[in-house]
């Protein structure tokens, strides 16, 4: 944790890519919104593309996190078997897809007097994820919306792709979008 | 009669979808000798997986050498013990083989006694909080099961529901599972279980000609993975379980 607060502190307001094995998702994003919600007190949007955002938000409420700052845009709920769960600070987007991902989404973030407005950050889980659901040139023109749209005012962006060795042509779009890189190695998450 | 299965020989064409399928999932090692190289590198991940196997055929053992084989790469396991064997002596009998690490115990591994909460407990969704109560907990990247199939003894009618929904949880919150699962000699697998898992291990035994049973193990379904087919030799010694590819 230490080790990532470090690497993230003087990053504010620029556009991040963090790098990590799948296998420690839950803990980049136990890690990064711990530091973001917590300790800096930001307000941020999380996208859930992996999985319905309860998952998330039940971990984070098992790990102390709180959430009243954190608003979730839930893109995989409607293909899931698991019922969107009404919530003040979650939206259910139509889905996944690509159609649905670079128009719905885009809109509710960059909505004039929307939830997002005040917002410090938007946390998007997962970029490899994306890929089952379109293919790399919808992803690519989502991507570049993504950071232009929301780098504009100053927000802080952070992009979430792992297994970079996976997916090297993902990982080299995001990183061209990007100000910096922070590569998460297992030892910082490790028990 | 012995002979050689070679993964590597298949037509070229599917061979390059094969690979480019497997370069899009992640994998974790087995910590099975010779079973990784039968299923392109290791389990996926996440994914779920039914071990299946009657009495004697190295379920529980399969199940603590994958979580071993996770502690040592840095991982977090979480051993859900039903009503099979309690934790207490479950650890006594295995405690002599090679691969166990005691310092892992309670640490890098950690057993939870499903079984308790199981005496008490016939509500599926309230079985489910309580396996994700230990999951948002420890974040686990290796999860067991053992065995899963005696809840379909309890649960009923409920079952093949709550399968559903175990298998779609514990995938969504990023692990590999081992499912174990008891059947009866003549029965390859559990059907229930079968369904619903990512994939299907068969442990069985046979009689040898020269007396004494010979154990063996099958893959019969990995998703996403050109895996080996048919029965190979197993071996259960002082190291733990180990596959021989191509020996049957």
């Amino acid at each position: 944790m230490s080790n990532l607060v470090r690497e993230l502190g003087p990053h504010e307001g620029k556009k991040v890519l963090l790098t990590a094995n799948y296998i420690y998702l839950n803990k980049v994003i136990v890690c990064l919104l711990k530091y973001l919600l917590f300790i800096k007190h930001m307000k941020g949007v999380y996208i859930a593309v992996d999985r319905p955002y309860t998952y998330t938000s039940r971990l984070l409420e098992k790990q102390g996190i709180p959430q009243e700052h954190l608003f979730y845009l839930d893109a995989v709920s409607k293909i899931s078997s698991e019922k969107f769960k009404e919530a003040k600070n979650a939206e259910q987007l139509d889905g996944p897809f690509c159609s649905f991902v670079l128009e719905d989404a885009m809109a509710r973030l960059t909505k004039s007097g929307g939830h997002c407005d005040d917002m410090n950050f938007v946390f998007l889980d997962n970029l490899t994820v994306m890929l089952s659901y379109m293919d790399e040139k919808c992803l690519y023109g989502f991507l570049g919306q993504f950071v232009i749209k929301l780098a504009k005012d100053g927000r802080m962006l952070t992009l979430t792709l792992v297994d970079k060795a996976a997916h090297p042509n993902v990982y080299t779009a995001a990183k061209k979008n990007c100000d910096i890189e922070i590569e998460i190695p297992g030892d910082w998450l490790r028990t | 009669m012995l002979e050689q299965s070679d993964p590597s020989v298949h037509r070229v064409g599917m061979r390059k979808e094969v690979e480019k399928m497997a370069s899009k999932l992640s994998r974790l090692p087995s910590g099975i000798p010779g079973l990784d190289s039968m299923m392109e590198g290791g389990f996926p991940f996440p994914s779920t997986n039914l071990v299946a196997g009657s009495a004697g055929t190295g379920k529980t053992t399969f199940a603590l050498q994958f979580l071993s084989q996770g502690a040592k790469d840095g991982e977090q396991g979480l051993f859900f013990t039903t009503l099979s064997e309690p934790t207490q002596w479950m650890l006594r009998f295995v405690s002599g083989f090679e691969f166990i690490d005691k310092d892992t115990f309670g640490k890098e591994i950690q057993y939870v006694e499903l079984g308790t909460f199981l005496r008490g407990e016939r509500d599926p969704e309230r079985i489910l909080d309580f396996i994700e109560d230990h999951i948002t907990e420890v974040m686990p990247q290796r999860i067991v099961i053992d065995p899963v199939t005696v809840l379909g003894e309890l649960l009923e009618d409920n079952y093949r529901s709550f399968l559903y929904d175990l298998t779609t949880r514990l995938k969504n919150w990023q692990s590999t599972t081992i499912l174990t699962g008891e059947v009866l000699p003549n029965q390859p697998y559990p059907v229930e279980v079968s369904y619903i898992v990512d994939g299907i291990l068969v442990l069985s035994y046979e009689i040898a000609p020269e007396g004494g049973r010979r154990k063996y193990l099958e893959i019969l379904k990995m998703r996403g993975t050109n895996h080996m087919t048919g029965k190979h030799l197993v071996d259960i010694s002082v190291k733990g379980f180990t596959v021989q590819p191509g020996l049957r």
